[in-house]
């Protein structure tokens, strides 16, 4: 089945990379999972459509660049929408709000602590520790907890190992968790 | 700047809405124009301009030396 769908994609991308008008085949096919993705990173439903316009127009003028490697192409996508989703914060003059939900942060929780009851000082305390982030750790935990991508995409996304993604995932927890233990005693 | 703030009562977007935003034959459009951008007039192109007005300033003043050595050697 899996492999099916490769072969599906492989044949479209041969496609659009000869005349950019069959890339409309793999805009229809992913738009909406890069909707999604693009949506979860910046809870904005009419943003989310610019972004994921701008990141599909980015995909077809590149298309030709594209080297088939046997990883999923919407790793490819998903990794074009994080970038235009970085550059939207970068550029953005205001204040940008990321709206996250109670069981994003309960499943972040969960993940480097099981006795953490979580109440309002928590969930807070948890937020500013995610804020103080630098912005590639901020991405992994976006990418994991708030898009709810598998470890498995999470390495095809950043083009590394199943094994790399885990351990650079775990450093991530283990900064928060640090953060959490020290700033807890304060509070 | 990006902060985070918990809002439970925000909404995925239903697949109906997601098809409102999605549109080949606008992107296809900004497509052809990001890639086929019309080329610049050359009077809006300085450089170019520049070269022409010389040019025609050469032509001239090498049409000028003609008349003036035509009608020089009439006079002789």
């Amino acid at each position: 089945m899996e492999d099916q769908k490769h072969i599906e994609d492989k044949k479209f991308i041969a496609m659009a990379q000869k005349d950019h008008i069959h890339f409309g085949k793999l805009y229809d096919k992913y738009f909406e999972q890069v909707y999604y993705f693009v949506f979860s990173r910046v809870t904005r439903k009419e943003l989310a459509g610019d972004i994921t316009q701008n990141a599909m127009l980015k995909a077809m003028a590149n298309i030709k660049k594209y080297k088939w490697t046997g990883r999923p192409f919407l790793a490819w996508l998903y990794r074009i929408a994080a970038n235009e989703v970085n550059m939207y914060f970068r550029k953005s003059k205001k204040e940008v709000v990321v709206e996250i939900q109670d069981w994003q942060v309960k499943d972040l929780t969960e993940a480097f602590s099981d006795t953490i009851s979580m109440g309002q000082k928590e969930q807070e305390l948890l937020i500013n520790i995610l804020q103080d982030l630098n912005p590639k750790d901020q991405e992994l935990v976006e990418l994991r907890f708030f898009s709810q991508l598998s470890i498995q995409e999470i390495a095809e996304f950043y083009n590394i190992g199943l094994s790399a993604a885990k351990m650079r995932l775990y450093r991530t927890l283990e900064k928060i968790k640090d953060t959490w233990t020290t700033e807890y005693e304060k509070i | 700047m990006k902060k985070y703030k918990v809002n439970n009562d925000q909404q995925k977007p239903s697949k109906k809405e997601v098809q409102q935003y999605k549109n080949f034959a606008q992107l296809k459009h900004q497509y052809d124009r990001f890639t086929k951008r019309p080329k610049k007039p050359f009077y809006k192109d300085p450089k170019l301009f520049l070269g022409l007005v010389v040019i025609v300033i050469i032509v001239y003043l090498i049409f000028e030396q003609q008349d003036v050595t035509i009608i020089q050697s009439i006079l002789d």
